[in-house]
């Protein structure tokens, strides 16, 4: 059982990753935006960071810097969900302190699969 | 002897010599012979010289040998010495000897008888007396030797010593007697030298004669001859003497006589060739003074030229209308010698010029140009001189009767039209014809100068248009030459280069434009290796170059094209566009781009997502149930969001159509809050209605779309719930729908940019609300195809309020009876004759929406009765009618022989293909089925409106059919 923050402005989608990681076992908190998002990752230690690109207030972007400019927070794992699905949006996240990336629309199966391998150390 | 003579009278020079040799000879002859007569003379006086002198010797040492003997006898006498008298026998040998060689030498007979003296006295002074002497001395006998000496002895000696003496004399005297003889011999020799030179003298002046008698007189005759000649005095050639001789001066004469004889033949015929000359110099003179005639002419014409030229020049420098018509009046006054005079210029503003003259006498000249004497000038287009009576106006102070002459002058153009006249007046004197036909030559100069002033103009204002069009273009235009000098340039694109005013740019070099272009560039050594490989390089092809102007906010693309003239590259048109728009614009897309795709992805996701969660999992029916509702939600949103891309992709490129009819607003917005209430359950709906006149010309579906927006964000941007007020009222004659709320209110900045495309307010309150960014874009796509506006009043935290203004239509709901008479009279009527109920239905439907009033027949017989009764603006006629005995020819016809129907068009409709026959028949217009129904409701009001009837047509055409 992991500790995950998710922030997500679309509800649906909340729901969506919620109900999934649930299923499995995790506990999950949720953020409607970059700046909610910002408040619970000082406040809390996550094992795992699920982030929007397009939040309001702070995008996905934002957000990881702000994380990686916290001196506990380097080296949180940090996961970007985007919508923005192309190569060049990927290395811009990757560059900007993202550990992965994975493109919208995704399967929560594969979601799930992909986060039970970054918390077992599988994933690259 | 003589070919002798002959040889000598031929040659001055034979003669010449023959006198010097001959005056040679006798000089030498004589002169041989003088100094042998000379040479003789010393000579014999030398020989009697020596004779004497020889005699002389003898004679002494005879002498001395006796005194010698003398003395010796003596000494011998007296001292008794023997040695005397030895010596005494010596001198007796000697004086014997020296006698017997004097006697030798005797050549006189003085000699002679001195040497006999001298042997008588010898014999008896040696022979006797001497002996004796000595005899008696040696005997002692002294006294004998005295009585001897007394007796003779001594007398004879003393004789004998006196003839000695006197023969000495003598031989003396002969001496002295010989040089005396030769002296004058001398003398005598030089008298006959200077004879002899005298004569010589003679013989040479008598040369000196004959040769001046032979040559000297004949050349002085021969020159005073030619002086003669050279004095031109008259010669006769029998005057020529000498002729006959045959020496030098003979062949002088006789050639000098030839050379006279060819002389005065060439002199007679100098003679003749001098009178000749003498005529054509006559001739000539004759010629000069036609020259200088002419050439008085040529300066007068000269200085007519230089007038002309003075006159030409200042016009050809003159560029400006008012400043040639002030130098054509001012130098046409000053070669007229005129006081006052004007011109004026045959245009619509009578431009003139004046000279001496007041602004009444201008006013006045103006007024009456086309009437009284000008006229003359516009009917015979011919200069004419008029002589008056100065009027009182002009006399000044003077009394006595003055004149005063008018010259009216036609400019006339190259078409013969007159141009300007000109009218001069002189108080000087009368206007000669040839002064006025130099003014006619002048007037064609003016008529040549003003075409050239109106060429001008209308070449400035072709350049001035030009640079208007140039300037209205948005894109910045520039010409440079191959040298990279700017040679036209526009407002823009002097804007661009950061220059005040066109005119900064004229000419400039590259350098000194192109500056102000790459300083405020950002890719400013781009840009200038940009345009200097395309100006300089002659490069031909290339791509456009885009650059961003920073300061200005601008992204400016520039591209070149080449400029050929004759195959001639003469230099490159640059064109900078700005595409700022196009680039926001292209920003934008990509912007859109990426928006579309996350907004269609989310649901996309949800869908997705949750469908894969019921395949795979085992869930409970209630969690089943939640995501079948969630899929279908986010379904129905993804619908939601790809109709509002389509709308407005389809309205932005003006594709939407709209189906536009009467409806009333009220109902509309009341069936909207309907289907939007259902969506909150914290907000209360209004519908205040202030006012009746709520009838509209609109898309019902899109006006409710447009409602449906606005309410719907009404409710998305309160989300803490409230009043949603929809308020209809009328203002400005225009209905007007405000919606408003009470929720979170807009930034005052967000504002102007609220009905862009996917702008969303970014506020911190917004989180949750979602939306695609595109409602109020259509909203305004909408309202603005219904010539209507859309508006946006918010305070934030207390609300928005979003007004919507659309035109009146007059009409208001409740009234339809009365619309219904006002159609009778104010639409246009339309009767359609046609057996397909169908298709009737369908034209009927199309020419009602189009505002016609529309009846329908089925028959022919019925047709024609119909359209007798109501008179309708126009016919639409099916052809292939059911009633066999009236097709819809016969309907046409009779319709067209009906005179009061005649005038009604006629509309066939048909499926066959006889447009031909149709039109033949008094169709206006034919339809082959299948058509456009909406194609024929434009031609009917096409129809109409031609038949100028549109004062009585009411039609309330939507708007984009009017266009």
């Amino acid at each position: 059982m992991a500790k995950i923050l998710l922030a997500e402005d679309e509800e649906v989608l909340r729901m969506l990753v919620v109900d999934t990681l649930e299923d499995e076992g995790h506990d999950i908190d949720e953020a409607c935006d970059g700046e909610e998002a910002i408040e619970m990752i000082k406040q809390n230690d996550y094992d795992l960071i699920l982030l929007d690109y397009m939040m309001p207030i702070y995008t996905g972007l934002e957000v990881i810097q702000h994380v990686r400019n916290m001196p506990d927070k380097k080296h949180v794992k940090i996961m970007m969900l985007s919508a923005k699905s192309q190569q060049v949006d990927k290395e811009r996240v990757l560059a900007a302190g993202a550990d992965y990336f994975m493109a919208k629309p995704y399967s929560p199966l594969e979601l799930v699969e992909r986060i039970e391998a970054i918390l077992h150390g599988e994933d690259a | 002897m003589e070919k002798m003579r002959n040889y000598f009278r031929q040659s001055l020079a034979r003669q010449f010599v023959l006198l010097v040799a001959s005056f040679l000879v006798v000089f030498i002859v004589g002169a041989i012979a003088l100094s042998m007569y000379q040479s003789s003379l010393v000579a014999s006086f030398e020989q009697k010289k020596n004779e004497i002198e020889t005699k002389m010797k003898y004679a002494q040492e005879v002498e001395r040998a006796f005194n010698q003997a003398f003395s010796d006898v003596r000494g011998y006498l007296a001292f008794n010495r023997k040695e005397f008298k030895l010596s005494f026998f010596r001198e007796q040998e000697n004086a014997q000897t020296a006698l017997d060689l004097l006697e030798s030498a005797a050549t006189t007979k003085e000699d002679t008888q001195f040497i006999v003296k001298a042997r008588q006295f010898a014999q008896y002074y040696f022979g006797r007396l001497v002996p004796e002497a000595i005899d008696a001395f040696e005997s002692g006998n002294i006294q004998k030797v005295l009585s001897l000496s007394e007796n003779g002895g001594t007398a004879s000696i003393q004789q004998f010593q006196l003839q000695m003496k006197t023969y000495k004399n003598n031989l003396n005297d002969q001496l002295d007697g010989t040089f005396r003889q030769l002296s004058n011999e001398q003398q005598t020799a030089q008298t006959a030298f200077i004879v002899f030179v005298f004569f010589m003298l003679f013989l040479l002046i008598m040369i000196a004669r004959i040769m001046t008698k032979k040559i000297g007189t004949p050349l002085r005759a021969l020159a005073s001859m030619a002086e003669k000649i050279a004095k031109d005095e008259r010669v006769h050639n029998d005057d020529v003497v000498h002729t006959a001789r045959e020496d030098e001066i003979g062949k002088l004469a006789q050639a000098f006589r030839k050379m006279l004889a060819s002389i005065q033949d060439k002199e007679e015929t100098l003679m003749a060739h001098n009178e000749e000359l003498l005529a054509q110099q006559d001739e000539l003179e004759l010629q000069q003074t036609e020259l200088e005639q002419a050439l008085e002419a040529m300066q007068a014409r000269e200085r007519e030229l230089k007038r002309y030229n003075d006159f030409i020049q200042s016009l050809s420098n003159l560029l400006d209308r008012q400043d040639v018509l002030q130098s054509i009046v001012f130098h046409m006054a000053s070669i007229m010698e005129a006081d006052r005079g004007m011109i004026v210029l045959m245009n619509d503003e009578k431009t003139y010029a004046s000279f001496g003259l007041s602004p009444y006498g201008v006013e006045q000249f103006l007024t009456y140009v086309y009437n009284g004497l000008y006229q003359r000038l516009f009917e015979q287009k011919k200069p004419f001189v008029l002589k008056r009576e100065v009027a009182a106006s002009e006399k000044g102070y003077h009394e006595e009767t003055m004149y005063v002459h008018d010259i009216f002058l036609p400019v006339l153009s190259n078409t013969d039209d007159v141009q300007a006249i000109l009218v001069f007046s002189r108080f000087g004197g009368p206007f000669s014809d040839e002064e006025v036909q130099e003014y006619v030559g002048l007037t064609r100069q003016i008529s040549i100068s003003l075409q050239k002033i109106e060429l001008y103009e209308q070449t400035e204002q072709a350049r001035e248009t030009v640079q208007h069009i140039l300037n209205t273009v948005q894109e910045g235009i520039h010409f440079v030459d191959r040298d990279g000098n700017s040679v036209i340039v526009n407002k823009q694109m002097a804007d661009l280069l950061q220059k005040e005013t066109i005119a900064e740019l004229e000419g400039a070099s590259y350098e000194q434009w192109a500056r102000g272009l790459v300083e405020q560039s950002d890719a400013g050594e781009k840009l200038c290796d940009y345009l200097r490989a395309i100006i300089f390089n002659g490069d031909e092809e290339h791509e456009p170059f885009v650059y961003h102007l920073p300061q200005k906010r601008k992204v400016m693309q520039v591209y070149a094209k080449p400029l050929y003239r004759h195959g001639e590259r003469q230099g490159t048109v640059f064109v900078h566009r700005d595409i700022t728009k196009q680039f926001e614009v292209d920003q934008m897309k990509s912007e859109f781009v990426s928006t579309v795709s996350h907004e269609l992805r989310t649901p996309l996701s949800s869908v997705l997502g949750f469908t894969e969660l019921m395949l795979t999992k085992e869930l409970k029916p209630e969690r089943q149930k939640k995501y079948l509702t969630t899929i279908y939600q986010e379904a129905k949103r993804l619908t939601a969001l790809i109709n509002d891309f389509l709308d407005v992709q389809r309205m932005e490129s003006g594709k939407q159509t709209y189906d536009k009819k009467y409806e009333d607003i009220v109902s509309i917005i009341e069936h909207v809050v309907d289907t939007q209430k259902v969506n909150t359950t914290v907000h209360t709906f209004h519908i205040q209605k202030e006012t009746d006149k709520t009838i509209v010309l609109g898309d019902r579906d899109k006006l409710a779309q447009v409602f449906t927006n606005l309410i719907s964000n009404a409710i998305k941007y309160s989300p803490d719930g409230g009043n949603v007020t929809v308020r209809i009222y009328e203002q400005n004659n225009r209905l007007c729908i405000d919606v408003k709320d009470e929720g979170l209110g807009i930034p005052e900045e967000a504002l102007p940019n609220i009905f862009t495309k996917f702008y969303r307010v970014d506020n911190s309150d917004r989180r949750r609300i979602g939306g695609t960014g595109l409602g109020l874009a259509i909203v305004k796509e909408i309202v603005k195809a219904h010539e209507g506006e859309v508006s946006v009043t918010s305070e934030l935290k207390k609300g928005s309020t979003f007004t919507v203004s659309l035109p009146l239509v007059a009409l208001a709901p409740g009234e339809e009876d009365e619309r219904d008479n006002d159609d009778k009279q104010a639409h246009a009527h339309v009767i359609i004759v046609e057996d397909d109920e169908h298709l009737a239905a369908l034209l009927e439907a199309e020419l009602k929406d189009s505002g016609f009033r529309v009846k329908h027949v089925k028959e022919g017989k019925e047709a024609i009765a119909l359209i007798e009764k109501e008179k309708p603006d126009a016919v639409v006629l099916d052809i292939m009618l059911e009633e066999h005995n009236a097709f819809g020819w016969d309907v046409l016809k009779q319709l067209k022989e009906n005179d009061e129907l005649a005038h009604i068009p006629i509309i066939i409709s048909s499926a066959l293909e006889e447009r031909e026959k149709g039109l033949a028949l008094g169709a206006n217009s034919y339809f082959v089925k299948p058509y456009q129904p909406s194609q024929l409701s434009k031609t009917i009001l096409q129809l109409l409106l031609n038949k100028e009837r549109q004062g009585e047509i009411f039609i309330p055409l939507p708007q984009e059919e009017a266009k």
